[in-house]
């Protein structure tokens, strides 16, 4: 079954960055293309891919262009939910980490409008999500999945059709 | 000889169209392939994979009619299509073992099809097995040895009235070349008499095949002179032998053809003026601009096609293609991305898209992702091309080897879908390939 994922553009500029470790350049472009060979396809909001057009490795913007050619590449219209956003951010401690949360907002809002799931490298967001998912139970659905950890078993989870499994959860 | 049956001849806005090709035997197309023929059409897939053997069948019926003499089926060793013996051609089966027929089957116009079946005879070569062909929507059949009473009921109204009505004379399928044909005979022929009428059922398709004009992938080295040779609308053989009397022509007539073909040259960045220099009466030499853009008093520093890079000499039978063939006149193109830099081989699909806008269809093998990328964003602007314009086909190869086409249309975005493999993906794997290695020895230092 194909999943919609949306994908950050953290991951698109570490696919082929000259500053990114090797390990998570390679995991990177590991993780891409499975997406591609796999029938699974990426959503984008506006917000999402301005950030690529910044950011996008010479890779990933194959990838992006071999991932289009297929109609895999889809486009989401997601409108800002300003309630949900502030219910997330009052979890925060404080203005740093509010900032850091504000910025990948998009990516859930992305993610809750298609298929729930989000590849990315941002740890320290996927961090205060999670907490935020104890207080706002219905982003606890969502999966946040790295591919810095263990890439040969989110590549088989991504052959396994992204089933929702707790490992990946924010709650 | 008289004949019935529609013009042999067609001219702009009734020009008798290829619009979809059939093959079954020939090569690696062992079972039924066909693919539909769309102003744009674009052939991709690996080598050897049967993008080519797809459109031959074509070219060896364009060589057979072409040639001055009857020679027999088919013209095996001809300037299109080089055999040297039918076998070459038949689909293998096994290690040695193969078909025993091949089949060909043209549409054109979206009505009308013509289907030849041809056989091999042990030590013969081949022959007709039979031909089917479309009138009026009714499907009919013709096979060499058909009784006067088989051959009557398939007969047009006014030609079975004639020769219900006409007993001194026999009516029989015949072989013309590489088609069958029905033909009433007098009795008295032998007394000298030679009038004689037939039903011409494959005239349509005979007009659409001799007007393919040909450009193949090896289009000859750049010479110091060139011979003159007569200018269309139809060019016998291949295309690169007219391009220097095409434009030594065009010059003479002042024809808008030579700007626009400077225009297409100087788009690919290539030069952007090209001129005929007459030598004598039966040979010219080619002179192209020698900066790639036109500069002030820039029309006299000309240099001859043979001092300058291969890129010009490669890409101006193409270019001469596109601009002398006639709305609706079909043209098939074997990579016109050879020699060419990527920047120019981008460039070419604005100027094939600008062609398809003069009504000229196209039919591009191609290996060239760059080309196929620029198409899909020409679409996907929607200025020049339409989805409708264009059709892809992609040529695999079994593990048995033999040929599956898989097609697919773009949309208003430019996208194709599932395609098997698209040459994006290709990239990509090279890409990873590089980055891992390259990272690898980095971290190693």
């Amino acid at each position: 079954m194909s999943r919609r994922i949306v994908i950050d553009a953290c991951v698109a500029r570490s696919s082929g960055d000259e500053n990114a470790t090797a390990t998570r350049a390679r995991n990177c472009r590991d993780v891409l293309k499975a997406i591609l060979e796999i029938c699974h396809r990426v959503v984008w909001s506006d917000a999402i891919v301005a950030e690529w057009n910044a950011h996008q490795s010479r890779f990933a913007r194959r990838f992006r262009q071999s991932m289009a050619a297929r109609r895999k590449w889809s486009p989401l219209v997601v409108e800002p939910d300003e309630e949900l956003r502030e219910r997330i951010l009052q979890t925060t401690g404080g203005e740093p980490d509010r900032g850091e949360l504000e910025k990948d907002l998009h990516l859930l809002e992305a993610a809750m409008a298609s298929d729930r799931v989000i590849v990315s490298l941002d740890g320290t967001a996927r961090e205060l999500l999670a907490a935020a998912a104890q207080q706002v139970g219905e982003i606890g659905q969502v999966m946040w999945v790295s591919p810095e950890n263990d890439v040969a078993a989110v590549i088989a989870w991504l052959q396994r059709d992204a089933p929702a499994e707790a490992i990946y959860m924010l709650g | 000889m008289a004949r019935s049956g529609p013009a042999s001849k067609s001219r702009h806005g009734d020009e008798v169209m290829i619009t979809r090709v059939e093959v079954t035997g020939y090569k690696s197309l062992r079972e039924v392939q066909g693919i539909e023929i769309r102003p744009l059409t674009l052939l991709a897939g690996a080598n050897s994979s049967g993008k080519s053997s797809i459109i031959q069948p074509l070219l060896l019926l364009k060589q057979t009619l072409e040639t001055s003499y009857d020679p027999g089926v088919l013209f095996l060793n001809g300037p299109n299509v080089r055999f040297t013996a039918a076998e070459q051609l038949l689909s293998r089966t096994g290690k040695r073992s193969q078909v025993a027929t091949f089949k060909v089957s043209v549409e054109t116009n979206g009505t009308s099809r013509v289907a030849i079946q041809y056989k091999h005879v042990s030590k013969e070569g081949l022959d007709i097995e039979d031909m089917e062909y479309t009138e009026n929507g009714t499907l009919r059949k013709l096979r060499l040895g058909m009784s006067r009473d088989e051959i009557a009921p398939i007969l047009p109204d006014d030609f079975r009235n004639f020769v219900t009505r006409t007993q001194q004379g026999t009516v029989e399928v015949v072989r013309r070349r590489c088609f069958l044909d029905v033909l009433w005979i007098p009795q008295d022929r032998a007394e000298g008499r030679t009038f004689t009428f037939g039903l011409a059922p494959t005239a349509r398709v005979e007009t659409a095949l001799r007007s393919i004009v040909h450009v193949p992938g090896l289009r000859g080295n750049p010479e110091r002179d060139y011979s003159v040779s007569a200018v269309g609308p139809d060019f016998p053989g291949t295309f690169e032998t007219y391009v220097a009397g095409v434009i030594a022509r065009w010059q003479a007539d002042k024809a808008e053809e030579l700007d626009g073909l400077g225009e297409d040259l100087e788009l690919l960045g290539l030069t952007w003026k090209v001129s005929a220099k007459h030598i004598n009466e039966t040979q010219v030499e080619l002179q192209v601009g020698r900066l790639s853009h036109a500069v002030t008093g820039g029309a006299h520093d000309l240099v001859s096609i043979a001092d300058v890079g291969f890129g010009v000499s490669q890409t101006l039978p193409i270019l001469v293609a596109l601009r002398a063939a006639r709305p609706g006149q079909l043209i098939y193109l074997e990579q016109p991305e050879i020699h060419l830099h990527p920047r120019a081989q981008a460039a070419m699909a604005t100027v094939l898209a600008n062609a398809i806008r003069r009504g000229v269809r196209v039919v591009v093998e191609t290996h060239s992702s760059i080309l196929l990328l620029e198409i899909q964003a020409l679409v996907a602007r929607g200025e020049i091309l339409t989805p409708s314009d264009v059709k892809l086909h992609w040529f695999a190869r079994r593990p048995d080897g033999a040929t599956v086409v898989s097609s697919t249309d773009l949309d208003e975005a430019g996208t194709f879908g599932d395609w098997p493999e698209d040459f994006g993906s290709v990239e990509m794997d090279a890409q990873k390939r590089f980055f891992d290695a390259s990272e690898a020895q980095l971290r190693k230092k």
